[in-house]
């Protein structure tokens, strides 16, 4: 399967093969994903590059999101293998991929909305020391959780400060406005030290002034080393803020390839974009 | 908004002077309540009301804090309290009752109260922890049905004849089965101490006419509420820690939590077994003024179910995570509650004391049916503080929602 499509991949005029990438972070090898009789992802394969964006597109029903809850630990994939900074992370849970730093984001903003905004944030760091039920507790030995405690507040105020949120701080998470929660989102993945971030579709329903703000941001911490897998809709911001591109059909890799060469892939108009850009 | 309510002000005060002071008022109504009704027997009577009262008040404390950390931190439904209670209990019984009991006795292994009291807590955690491993797969509601089950399991294998006495590895120790073990009760070092260094105590309470088991109750019920004190202060620095952080942050959206590193199994588990220990704790603290468990102790556990339930209703209405101290407000509402409950209730404090009404109360089936139905013909008190932010409907339906709402049709 993986070896036609690898095949087909190599066919394609203008797609940029997935073997043009030099230094892949993640690496999806002939990914399969049945729900009962039906197969939401059928063979994907692709790579993406370390410290690059990449956009993942594709038509409503494409397989991104099965895609990328079977990356995310979500869903264990039927077949087919996941590997992360070299390592296969097929089917770990959610947690160990992000102790490995593979964080993601949730389509609809899921934000913790009886905590405050400041404690969303601070619950994302690894391994605090306050997390040992017995620490927190026993008397001699608080000292030590005091002092991550408070590297981890200072942490998260600058994380605030970063996203613009920080007058929100003490409000809880659940009275903001769906951007704000955008933002928080990210705010609080950044706090698990990641090194490459999944976004779900991290720009719908933020408005265009918002929308400036987040892909800033984002580009901000691609120059400091973050690699970002993007799923969204809008087609100009794939085209003018990724690198590379992935198409997703019929839960399979139609093209990949810079935005020029997507734009101009004849499949990829046929198939996802009507045959007009 | 307006000026401010009484509410608005009450909600202003520290908990522990809200607490304090409601302990305090209840301790006067007794007194009041004891004067007009004891005649010249008076200070007798105002010293049993306010010994049962603190009881109760310290041991349901205890239990709605446990609850607080696994429903309202970590929401996880646990209404299987009594099993855990008779867990802690009856492992206390068997560790402390003596080696050579006499005639008709079960034999246990005659250890110290100290060790019976850290065992019972630690076999109920352990309990909780391996009821945790399969149970915490399931989410609310399936989670309440396993743990019901669970009590359940804990019920009839006490009751069961096969380990009233048993010899392990040379050791004979059992449940005692139908009849029950006899043990040192936490209430009978209470009392040796009053008798004893308190001596001078007893003999000023003689002299306005308060007995010294009255007396003993009293100090029993304090010191329970220095029980309840350290709970507090151990769960209060445990939900403000970074462990209390994810547990808060498993309620609101456990896929979200995993999303973000945390293992949240473990958490959970971790959460389950300290509350079912504090659990344990309650059942023998409970237990403790008896000196005595007996298959009778189980029903009865049946009906701390039922008030536990109607904590946990108490508590639901003020969101489900309220701090500790609105819990510990809304336990202590409730023997008041309890009082009102029953039409004959006031007369019941003092009772309890002199007939022993648990026993009485619960003979059967037909019984708890009784106490069932009544939880339902009675709206659940008030909260002491009612926040804004409510997704819980309004005591009557509250009560609708309640699990044990279709075993009280009739």
């Amino acid at each position: 399967m993986s070896e036609s499509e690898a095949t087909a991949a190599r066919d394609r005029e203008f797609a940029v093969r997935s073997d043009d990438i030099d230094d892949p972070l993640l690496e999806v090898d002939g990914l399969r994903k049945e729900f009962g009789g039906v197969t939401a992802v059928d063979g994907a394969s692709f790579a993406v590059e370390t410290g690059a964006l990449t956009g993942l597109i594709g038509p409503n029903g494409a397989g991104k999101s099965t895609t990328f809850n079977c990356i995310a630990g979500i869903h264990a994939p039927t077949a087919g293998q996941v590997r992360f900074d070299g390592a296969d992370v097929t089917g770990f849970p959610p947690y160990t991929l992000a102790k490995r730093g593979l964080v993601r984001t949730f389509q609809i903003a899921r934000e913790l909305s009886e905590m405050t905004v400041l404690e969303n944030v601070m619950l994302a760091p690894p391994d605090q020391v306050g997390e040992s039920a017995f620490r927190a507790v026993a008397p001699g030995l608080r000292a030590g959780v005091r002092d991550d405690e408070r590297d981890v507040v200072d942490r998260a105020w600058e994380t605030l400060e970063f996203f613009e949120i920080d007058h929100l701080a003490h409000e809880n998470a659940g009275t903001l406005s769906g951007g704000q929660r955008k933002l928080l989102e990210m705010a609080r993945v950044l706090m698990t030290d990641p090194e490459m971030v999944l976004l779900d579709e991290p720009l719908a329903g933020v408005n265009p002034t918002l929308e400036e703000k987040l892909l800033e941001r984002i580009h901000d911490l691609r120059a400091d080393g973050l690699t970002f897998l993007l799923v969204e809709h809008d087609m100009d911001i794939i085209m003018n803020h990724c690198e590379h591109i992935i198409v997703m059909h019929q839960g399979a890799v139609l093209a990949e390839g810079d935005a020029a060469a997507i734009q101009s892939n004849e499949q990829v108009l046929e198939a996802y974009l009507g045959g007009d850009v | 908004m307006s000026e401010p309510t009484v509410r608005d002000r009450l909600d202003e005060l520290p908990d522990v002077v809200l607490v304090g002071g409601y302990i305090v008022a209840i301790w006067l109504t007794m007194v009041v309540l004891a004067r007009v009704v004891g005649g010249s027997q008076w200070p007798n009577l105002a010293a049993g009301f306010v010994g049962s009262v603190t009881v109760l008040i310290g041991a349901y404390a205890v239990l709605t804090l446990a609850l607080n950390l696994q429903w309202g931190y970590t929401g996880l439904f646990n209404i299987g309290v009594a099993g855990f209670m008779a867990v802690g209990a009856y492992t206390m019984a068997i560790l402390t009752a003596p080696v050579d009991p006499g005639a008709g006795g079960v034999p246990g292994f005659g250890l110290p109260l100290v060790v019976g009291v850290v065992g019972g807590m630690v076999v109920a955690a352990v309990v909780g922890g391996l009821a945790a491993l399969p149970a915490l797969r399931l989410k609310a509601d399936y989670l309440a049905i396993v743990t019901v089950a669970l009590s359940e399991i804990i019920r009839l294998f006490v009751n069961w004849s096969g380990v009233a006495e048993i010899t392990l590895f040379g050791a004979t120790f059992g449940t005692g089965g139908a009849t029950g073990i006899s043990f040192e009760a936490p209430d009978d070092v209470v009392a040796g101490l009053v008798t004893g260094v308190g001596s001078p105590l007893v003999a000023a309470g003689e002299a306005v006419g308060v007995s010294s088991p009255n007396l003993v109750n009293i100090a029993y019920g304090l010191a329970l509420l220095a029980v309840v004190a350290g709970a507090y202060w151990v769960l209060t620095r445990l939900s403000n820690s970074p462990f209390g952080r994810v547990l808060k942050a498993i309620r609101e959206d456990e896929t979200v939590t995993q999303s973000l590193g945390k293992d949240t199994r473990l958490f959970k588990i971790k959460a389950f077994m300290i509350g079912c220990a504090l659990m344990g704790l309650a059942g023998i603290l409970f237990r403790g003024g008896a000196g005595y468990i007996s298959p009778a102790v189980p029903s009865r556990h049946h009906v701390l179910r039922v008030r536990g339930a109607h904590h946990r209703r108490v508590w639901v209405e003020h969101g489900q995570h309220p701090r500790g101290g609105d819990v510990l407000g809304a336990a202590l509402l409730s023997p008041g509650a309890d009082r009102r409950e029953h039409p004959a209730g006031w007369r019941r404090v003092g009772g309890q004391h002199r007939r022993g009404r648990r026993r009485t109360r619960l003979a059967g089936p037909d019984a708890l049916r009784r106490v069932y139905g009544r939880e339902h013909q009675h709206a659940p008190v008030r909260p002491h503080r009612r926040r804004p932010h409510l997704h819980h409907p309004e005591p009557a339906q509250g009560a609708a929602r309640s699990p044990e709402r279709t075993r009280s049709e009739r």
